[in-house]
């Protein structure tokens, strides 16, 4: 007799959970990594007290070093248990690169950036390999999260070999998405719910980074209400609804209203607010003998100097005669969005902002 | 039926099987049948008894249901739901050891159907004690219901009459219902590709074609492609049984926002048969202009609104709703150099208060840009200068 029915009747449906490696590493980095690549003259500047001479080769410091990303490949044994970094040094390790490396000086930031990015792909990849739960889990990606949004602005203007903006967006977008589903989870299965305040940041970093989508706006409107009435969460989706109707000047309004972390991810939408914004201007005021004010344009699209709006402005063959835009709808060529830019009111708040307290444990909550 | 002895309900099945009739086969398997209430066929070991009256892989399968009717009724959804996948499994393999027949179609779309309806349980039983993520079930299920669309599809050999093809449309349509309740739209893209490349496409039942082109619909909505949701949907509302009105409510209920946004307003009355009031205001307010009745009506049925996922159609009704009004300004000026500051006052007496010249102008320029203004916008000047002909085409004949 084939007990087809029986047989399974203990499997699949409520299987176990599967078992996964528990970490036992108490440094930043596994002793083993810090042996070799000491040995191997591996160390990054960074994981260096600062003015050590090259020359001999260095030590690696216990404190400084940091575990490097190494991606899983075929051939790879499984980590050892101490390898592996348990929930309370993954954090204290990201608490570590966004404070006590970020703000290095006397080093080009992208050196930086490429560091701690790679570092904390390593925390995300001890993660996922110890199925860590949600609450630890959210604990690094709201960081993490934070972290290539600040980037994303603060480098926007160096060229592609030193920044990636692609890339990073990639890596952001993952996070992000990996957070929000573990929000989902939490909302529903246990009381320990993160803080409102964060929740609704991500959400609205969400709603910020696909401006005018009609999926992100979907899933905003079906939050919880003390979510939708958060005030983060509020502007950026009266943002995202501004731009779904194509209301450009609203987009640009409510962007200074933002949180300063929001307004970095906001200001990385610009290129295509703009683009849009020149694409219906260069229809509504075509015309051969009228022309539209460059410094309007310039404040209202939020650019910083009118060198930035011409440009822009020829980016998208525009006619521009002096202080003069002479929109003509013939002459807009859609091409890929023009460059992402420095904004003058994102520059001035990030100034009085202090940093690692804007990655770490920005003040959300109202 | 409530008193179906074991040895009758199995002998039913012997010989509708020996018949190769489908569809009494397709009753004896499903859970809208009153085999279904009879005290003697629950049972949780039933495998023996059955194997004694019917042979392989018919056994399996009425084993599997029945454990699956006696896990129903002892309120057990997870476990009746995972016998239910057993016995769509099995049938998959059935269906695709028949060579060149079809017959046994309608059991697939029995067991399918149950499988989805039990999946829907499954999970609500399973929120309610906190196991698992949200819809789980239903995901799992979309993979077996995808098993035996794979066996249908692949079905090209067999002649037009005997192919498994004919069961594809009903498959996609549950896979619709499924991929719609857990939100991951963009896997519809290649099962409607495999409809409409199929040479049965208009061929299949009237009610499958209505149920797809609702869903089709739905997606085109959501795609932003009113055009073709208008005529999708319009479709299913027109071929919808008469009768099933709750079903033609549905259709209404994206058909409305989508027509009245291609610049067709439906009449109070149909409005009225169906049931959907909430839009009667909403009606009135575009065709008026009247933004701020718009918003308040928005506001009062907010709920659902966002309920029916059309909140988004209502905010970009209020772009239509913005060229009524700005028509009026220019049909009570009597002139065709309108000066921005009468639009604007028209949007502030709407309670619009945080409104300025320049936003004034965005929504100006947006409805130049999609033509719904025929004319351009001095910025020196502060005046709108509109068409001495035809200023406001009509929006049914815009493209």
């Amino acid at each position: 007799m084939r007990e087809i029915v029986k047989v399974h009747s203990t499997s699949d449906m409520s299987s176990s959970p599967p078992t996964f490696i528990k970490g036992t590493c108490t440094d930043m980095c596994p002793v083993r990594e810090r042996k070799l690549r000491e040995k191997e003259g591996l160390l990054h500047l960074l994981e260096l007290p600062i003015g050590t001479p090259l020359h001999p080769a260095p030590e690696a410091h216990p404190y400084l070093t940091v575990k490097s990303f190494s991606r899983s490949a075929a051939g790879q044994h499984t980590p050892y248990q101490d390898d592996l970094r348990p929930p309370a040094i993954l954090y204290k390790t990201v608490c570590h690169l966004l404070t006590n490396i970020i703000e290095r000086q006397g080093m080009e930031w992208c050196i930086v950036y490429d560091f701690v990015f790679d570092r904390l792909r390593a925390v995300r990849q001890d993660l996922v390999i110890q199925g860590l739960g949600s609450v630890d889990s959210i604990m690094v990606l709201e960081p993490t999260v934070r972290f290539h949004s600040y980037a994303g602005y603060r480098l926007c203007a160096e060229p592609l070999s030193k920044f990636d903006p692609t890339i990073n967006r990639t890596h952001l977008l993952e996070c992000l998405k990996q957070l929000l589903v573990l929000y989902d989870e939490v909302q529903l299965g246990c009381h320990d719910t993160p803080g409102t305040g964060a929740r609704a940041e991500m959400e609205a970093l969400y709603l910020l980074l696909t401006l005018g989508y009609s999926e992100t706006l979907s899933r905003s409107l079906h939050l919880p209400r003390e979510l939708r009435e958060h005030h983060a969460l509020k502007t950026a989706f009266a943002m995202s609804l501004a731009m779904w109707c194509g209301n450009y000047i609203r987009a640009c309004a409510l962007l200074p209203q933002l949180s300063p972390l929001l307004m970095c991810i906001a200001a990385q939408q610009l290129p295509l607010i703009r683009r849009r914004a020149l694409q219906v201007m260069s229809c509504a005021y075509s015309s051969h003998n009228l022309t539209f004010p460059l410094s309007t344009l310039q404040t209202l699209l939020l650019y910083k100097t009118k060198g930035q709006v011409e440009s822009d402005c020829r980016h998208y063959s525009i006619l521009v005669k002096g202080n003069a835009i002479s929109f003509w709808k013939g002459a807009f060529q859609p091409d890929t969005h023009g460059p992402c830019l420095h904004v003058e009111c994102v520059d001035t708040v990030l100034q009085s902002c202090d940093l690692p307290k804007l990655l770490l444990h920005p003040a959300v909550d109202q | 039926m409530a008193h179906l002895s074991l040895n009758h309900y199995l002998l039913q099945i012997e010989s509708a099987w020996r018949n190769k009739d489908g569809t009494t086969l397709s009753d004896y398997l499903s859970f809208r049948h009153g085999h279904v209430a009879s005290s003697k066929l629950k049972l949780e070991n039933p495998e023996s008894a059955v194997e004694r009256v019917l042979e392989p892989p018919l056994d399996e399968i009425v084993a599997a249901h029945l454990r699956s009717v006696w896990a129903v009724n002892n309120q057990d959804f997870v476990e009746a739901y995972r016998c239910q996948t057993l016995v769509v499994q099995s049938l998959t393999k059935l269906l695709q050891s028949q060579r060149d027949e079809n017959w046994s179609l309608p059991i697939m779309y029995t067991v399918c159907l149950d499988l989805r309806l039990m999946a829907l349980k499954a999970d609500r039983s399973l929120t309610a004690k906190g196991i698992g993520r949200p819809k789980e079930t239903l995901e799992k299920a979309a993979e077996c219901l995808m098993g035996c669309f794979r066996v249908c599809a692949a079905d090209n050999r067999s002649s037009e009459d005997c192919t498994k093809r004919w069961g594809m449309l009903a498959l996609v349509n549950q896979l619709f219902k499924v991929y719609f309740r857990i939100n991951k739209l963009h896997l519809c893209k290649p099962l409607i590709r495999a409809i409409d490349s199929s040479p049965f496409k208009d061929h299949f039942t009237l009610g499958q074609r209505v149920t797809y082109r609702f869903y089709v619909g739905r997606k085109a909505m959501f795609d932003s492609d009113y055009k073709a949701a208008e005529q999708f949907l319009s479709f299913a509302f027109e071929r919808c049984h008469k009768q099933c009105w709750r079903n033609k409510r549905l259709i209404l209920t994206y058909l409305v926002p989508v027509k009245m946004l291609l610049g067709y307003m439906p009449s109070e009355a149909v409005l009225e048969k169906y049931d959907l009031t909430q839009f009667v205001e909403v009606v009135a307010a575009v065709k008026q202009g009247n933004i701020l009745q718009l918003n308040k009506a928005i506001q009062l049925h907010e709920i659902f609104f966002i309920k029916c996922g059309i909140y988004l159609l209502l905010e970009k009704l209020k772009i239509i709703t913005f060229r009524n009004l700005f028509k009026k300004v220019h049909l009570l000026m009597k002139t065709h150099q309108i000066p921005i500051e009468a639009l604007l006052s028209a949007l502030k007496y709407n309670e619009l208060k945080d409104i300025d010249l320049d936003e004034t102008q965005c929504i100006v320029s947006n409805l130049i840009f999609e033509g719904k203004i025929k004319g351009y916008i001095s910025h020196q000047h502060k005046k709108l200068v509109v068409s001495k002909q035809n200023a406001f085409p009509g929006l049914t004949t815009l493209s």
